[in-house]
């Protein structure tokens, strides 16, 4: 049944994913003392400047989504388990631990029988799939960071997908950015003084607008007290200790220390929208998975950490360009819709793992997958 | 062949680590082989095929090259980020099989990982070339992001840009060198014996990975110019 299947009939397509929050977020970067920080990236702003903003990074959602939660509903579709180094290199992405083969054939089959590590990559260890050489097999999607929709991103939106800015800011980037443009036609060219006037001007004049419909970064960030009580200086609690006596010190005459705690998360407020570009070079089946892996993801739409206090809740809605036509694709918001090319990659998709399914029953003992699987 | 300014504006930070990647003559060779389903992930000699590009062919010395500068842009900025790998062990597919359920996140074969990467900011990268313009740009037209760890959103490519020039400036400009030559190669060049450049071992034609390419070479020092 793989032999119909090529691998090699790939298509280009681009995703536009607009996440609005519906619950705070958090994705730490760096942590001070107690005080966890959000993650940062720069990006060069409307004017040319490096301007940190806030964002959640495109490995995050990559592995997040797609690799943990796209790949397990696979795994769990057609009912596989694997031993460790398969579900390593399937679910970390592997590792290079010897000397690295070229073989091509391997690459195909691996394409043909796991589409879900053919979108994603991966390192393929030594001794893996019962090939003895690591090998690396690239992957077909590159996930962009999702950035902030704010006055530092505008320049960085405005260039990808317009349509997530509010219209009034849309002309008025514009003509920003045209002013820019005739400032230098490569870096050994001086600009004119006409040039800089006008770009001084275009500033001028649209800047303030711009700043009127977009928040900085900064007042994005709401910020999240918490604290735990040390479980001991609770009455109702403290019957349930076997020493009491040891609350009053140990044997050295000590105090015990205490376990009550405090620490400051810094969030992405609710409501706040932030926006990631994907692109991806693959086939109907692989882009299929991709739906299918954001529908999973639907079930359960929590991004970043501390969901276990409602954090991270999010709607999700993606947009698609092929470079021929473009339109809606996909929403992932309370109950997910599709589009109908979304709806044509993930039959195909279902397709796929149906005849998939057949193929195990059929050939339980199948040296070629479970060779490949060490299943 | 017109000589051509090829332009790549990026929307986001690129990951290289020398002055002189991303390299477009490499770049449309990979585009090339690939379109034709000819990438290999870890080739040999043996398996080396020279891509028919849209780019004149230049001779030093009897020793061709793809007539293309080395990369020309400005940095804005310089920062670092990091990107991370651990492994998600509590998925129901995991089968331990006859292995002990225990591994460690600091070592060994399921080390976690927190590796920087390191940025270079810039909107724009331009490449002096001859060739033909709408051939060269349907090519790069495939490519939607440059330098390492495109995967993640680094080098994204908002859009590429080909226009013909007047003058041709792949290997010179003005006095500035423009791409880099093998030192055996220099008085060929044109302009006699630079003084003060850059020497380097490097490939000057790609594959970058084939040894017989990577020789001695004067390289480029004005070609990326850093603010302040």
């Amino acid at each position: 049944m793989f032999s119909e299947y090529n691998p090699y009939d790939r298509h280009r397509v681009t995703f536009h994913c607009l996440i609005t929050l519906k619950s705070p977020l958090s994705h730490i970067g760096k942590v001070s003392g107690n005080v966890s920080n959000l993650k940062t990236l720069t990006l060069l702003d409307i004017e040319g400047n490096p301007r940190e903003c806030l964002t959640y990074s495109g490995n995050a959602l990559r592995n997040g989504i797609l690799r943990r939660r796209g790949t397990a509903a696979a795994l769990e579709s057609l009912g596989l388990s694997v031993n460790p180094d398969v579900h390593h290199t399937l679910f970390a992405g592997g590792r290079i631990d010897g000397s690295t083969g070229n073989n091509m054939e391997l690459d195909k089959q691996i394409r043909q029988l796991m589409p879900w590590l053919s979108v994603l990559g991966t390192a393929k260890p030594a001794g893996v799939f019962g090939v003895k050489d690591a090998q690396m097999v690239p992957g077909r999607l590159s996930v962009g960071s999702a950035y902030l929709v704010c006055y530092e991103t505008a320049a960085y939106l405005w260039e990808q997908c317009p349509g997530v800015l509010p219209s009034e800011v849309v002309a008025p980037i514009r003509d920003v950015f045209e002013a820019k443009a005739e400032l230098s036609t490569d870096i050994f060219t001086p600009p004119t003084d006409e040039a800089i006037e006008e770009f001084r001007i275009a500033k001028e004049f649209n800047l303030p607008l711009i700043r009127k419909y977009l928040k900085l970064s900064t007042e994005h960030i709401t910020l999240d007290q918490t604290t735990r009580r040390d479980s001991t200086h609770d009455a109702e609690l403290t019957r349930f200790l076997s020493n009491q006596a040891l609350l009053k010190g140990d044997v050295t005459g000590k105090e015990k220390k205490s376990d009550q705690m405090i620490a400051n998360d810094r969030l992405i407020m609710a409501g706040s929208k932030l926006y990631s570009r994907w692109d991806f070079f693959g086939t109907d089946v692989e882009e299929g998975f991709i739906v299918n892996a954001l529908l999973k993801f639907s079930e359960s739409p929590y991004l970043g950490g501390k969901s276990n206090r409602g954090n991270g809740l999010v709607g999700m809605q993606f947009w698609f360009d092929d470079h021929t036509n473009r339109g809606d694709y996909l929403s992932v918001s309370g109950t997910p819709e599709l589009s109908l090319r979304a709806s044509e990659k993930h039959d195909r998709w279902k397709e796929y793992l149906s005849r998939y399914q057949q193929y195990l029953t059929e050939a339980q003992e199948s040296t070629e997958l479970r060779g490949l699987l060490g299943a | 062949m017109p000589n051509l300014q090829i332009t790549a504006h990026l929307s986001s930070p690129f990951f290289a680590y020398d002055d002189w990647s991303p390299a477009i003559d490499a770049l449309l060779e990979y585009i090339w082989l690939d379109e034709r389903g000819l990438i290999s992930p870890n080739p040999s000699p043996k398996d080396l095929i020279i891509a028919e590009l849209p780019i004149e062919k230049g001779d030093l010395g009897g020793e061709w090259y793809w007539k293309v500068s080395a990369p020309c842009y400005q940095i804005s900025a310089e920062t670092q980020d990091r990107f991370r790998k651990r492994w998600d062990y509590q998925e129901t597919s995991l089968n331990w099989g006859k292995r002990k359920p225990k591994w460690t996140t600091s070592e060994g074969a399921e080390k976690s990982y927190d590796l920087p990467v390191f940025l270079r900011h810039t909107e724009r990268i331009d490449w002096f070339a001859v060739g033909e313009p709408d051939e060269v740009l349907s090519l790069l037209q495939q490519c939607s992001g440059i330098g390492k760890k495109r995967s993640y959103g680094y080098g994204q490519v908002s859009r590429w840009e080909v226009k013909t020039i007047a003058e041709d400036w792949h290997l010179w400009r003005e006095e500035q060198l423009m791409r880099p030559i093998p030192t055996e190669r220099i008085m060929d060049a044109g302009r006699g014996c630079p003084q003060g450049l850059f020497i380097l071992r490097w490939a000057w034609r790609p594959p970058g990975w084939l040894h017989s390419n990577r020789v001695m070479c004067f390289m480029p020092t004005g070609t990326v110019i850093r603010d302040g």
